[in-house]
């Protein structure tokens, strides 16, 4: 780190990033599920003129306020922690993509606005009830519109782009840079999130769902937490079955544009590792897990008469082959003990569902909550995981102390030059010595130096004294020093 | 005091602690129950006018910065 840098005490600057940096991700990416979720449970609701969506869809559009709130107000502290902790990195992004954080701000205005009017005016507009769902299902484009953006500086850190983008990295290039924005990984990340972010969404409103089960209610409103917890779960689940074939996509990505971080994944370099274990498979094996009891789930719930929300059994057992067929590709690339775990950890799931289906009398109630939680996990473990596989951006950028790390060299990272090119730096002037910049500063206040040098007399001491007489401004010191210097000879 | 009246009060304190038990509170003070039989469309004019109005305002806003927005993407892509 650069010399003058504030470290954050205790934990650290790269901690403290790392942890303001999850805490929003955490609750920025339920916001963007909650409002999916919303909209998704608000049109089932009118189509089917059942109120129970549409009470669980305000119950969670009030979370969402909240939710929203600390979001904001976390990612402040992250941008605020930036600009202190890290100056050099965080003022040279800013500037580079400063047209794109300024919309992302713009983002942030129209979607504070919009949540506020969908929530507040909820009971206002039952008679303008298809434009209220209408400003509710605006929030869905207006995040993903925002994370689109943000995806672009996301992915720049780690796969900054061919050419213009390349050289940006050292020209510092002001405002909108196309060819940064669009880099390699910017397509497969903003897919990747946006699908994570409805699953992560669908699987904690039915968690919610799942919580209020467990109180006791009236039978009529355990049954519409029932209804939404099961649908925001169907929405989840599907939402989650898309993440193995983008991920395939994403990886075969870095694999070829950030092959370092490629590496850090799948064979545990770097700060994957963290206090002796890989947090790349602790977040796959709650992946497992989830897929283990959303199977079960699946599986005894095609013989329940929801048509709506029950899948053909055949289609189960394909998506569980499928699934196998992702781990056995895993495997292949990682190691096979890697498929093994899988397959074990996603069995244990299943049975875990089985298990928990049974002791609560048949009720979701403890599978909605326990993959909730699991969920939450995945994007905490995969919110790091990306971040800690990506080789240190702080120190890849074109400062000119760290121009050069040789361990991180990527050819598309650096600038094509190696230390020994690094012109030096110009050699510092001589000092002069005290005395003779005193001979020239006090001297030519009064005359010039060449009446000084033509001077041929030798009592030196009495000359000077003279010229304080006639009002030169010397100390003692100073006088001996000039009178010394003088007798020497040396020249000035 | 009498015995009898004695007996009604600890009769009247019985009921009370019974319904402030979290089962007969929560099952008789949900307040979606009474909610959950219907769905209250109404005639649009029954609704608040500043409310729609400020509604349909912000939503115009919105439709045009979000167009805004995406034109800038679209024409930042061509004319960068």
């Amino acid at each position: 780190m650069t010399p003058g840098h504030i470290e954050f005490p205790i934990i650290g600057a790269k901690w403290f990033i790392g942890l303001t940096a999850l805490s929003h991700i955490v609750v920025a990416s339920l916001a963007i599920g909650f409002a999916f979720i919303v909209t998704a449970a608000q049109i089932v609701g009118y189509l089917t003129r059942d109120r129970s969506c549409d009470l669980v869809a305000k119950q969670v559009q009030l979370l969402h306020v909240c939710v929203y709130n600390i979001g904001t107000i976390v990612a402040v502290g992250f941008i605020f922690g930036l600009s202190g902790l890290f100056p050099q990195f965080w003022s040279q992004l800013f500037v580079h993509q400063f047209w794109t954080l300024m919309l992302e701000e713009l983002l942030f205005f129209m979607l504070a606005t919009t949540l506020s009017l969908h929530y507040f005016f909820w009971d206002r507009l039952w008679g303008h009830k298809k434009m209220h769902i209408f400003l509710g299902a605006l929030l869905t484009p207006f995040f993903l519109l925002q994370f689109y953006l943000i995806n672009g500086i996301g992915s720049f850190m780690l796969t900054p782009g061919f050419a213009e983008g390349q050289a940006s990295l050292s020209q510092g290039i002001l405002g909108w840079d196309k060819q940064a924005f669009y880099n390699p990984s910017f397509l497969m990340l903003t897919l990747h999130r946006a699908f994570v972010n409805f699953s992560y969404g669908g699987f904690m409103v039915a968690g919610l769902c799942g919580w209020q089960l467990f109180k006791k209610h009236p039978e009529n409103v355990a049954g519409a937490y029932e209804k939404a917890g099961r649908l925001s779960f169907t929405l989840g689940f599907m939402a989650f079955l898309t993440l193995p074939v983008i991920g395939y996509f994403y990886a075969h990505v870095i694999k070829y544009e950030a092959n370092e971080a490629f590496v850090n994944l799948m064979w545990g370099r770097g700060d994957i590792i963290a206090g002796g274990i890989d947090w790349w498979w602790v977040k796959h094996l709650a992946v497992a897990a989830i897929f283990g009891m959303t199977m079960n789930y699946f599986w005894r719930q095609r013989k329940e008469p929801q048509a709506l929300l029950s899948v053909p059994g055949i289609m189960v057992a394909s998506i569980s082959l499928f699934y196998l067929m992702f781990y056995l590709a895993m495997g292949m690339i990682m190691t096979y003990a890697f498929f093994w775990w899988m397959v074990f950890t996603a069995i244990g799931g299943a049975l875990l569902a089985r298990h928990r289906r049974h002791y609560h009398g048949g009720s979701p109630r403890a599978l909605f909550t326990t993959v909730a939680i699991f969920s939450l996990l995945t994007v905490v473990l995969g919110g790091y995981a990306r971040e800690a596989a990506r080789p240190r951006f702080v120190d890849r950028i074109s400062h000119y102390d760290s121009i050069y790390v040789p361990h991180e060299r990527q050819p598309y990272l650096m600038l094509p030059i190696g230390p020994d090119e690094i012109p030096a730096p110009p050699a510092e002037p001589v000092k002069t010595p005290e005395p003779v910049r005193l001979i020239r500063q006090k001297c030519i206040s009064y005359h010039t130096l060449e009446r000084v040098k033509n001077y041929r007399a030798a009592d030196w001491p009495l000359i000077v004294r003279q010229m304080r007489a006639y009002g030169l401004r010397l100390s003692t010191l100073e006088e001996t020093m000039i009178v010394d210097y003088l007798e020497s000879g040396e020249p000035y | 005091m009498s015995a009898e009246q004695s007996e009604q009060k600890q009769e009247q304190a019985a009921v009370e602690a019974e319904k402030k038990t979290p089962a007969a509170r929560s099952a008789v003070a949900h307040p979606w129950e009474a909610e959950l039989d219907s769905y209250p469309l109404r005639p649009p004019e029954e609704d608040p006018g500043w409310a729609v109005k400020t509604v349909k305002i912000w939503l115009w806003t919105a439709i045009a910065l979000g167009v805004f927005i995406l034109a800038l993407l679209v024409l930042g892509y061509f004319y960068d």
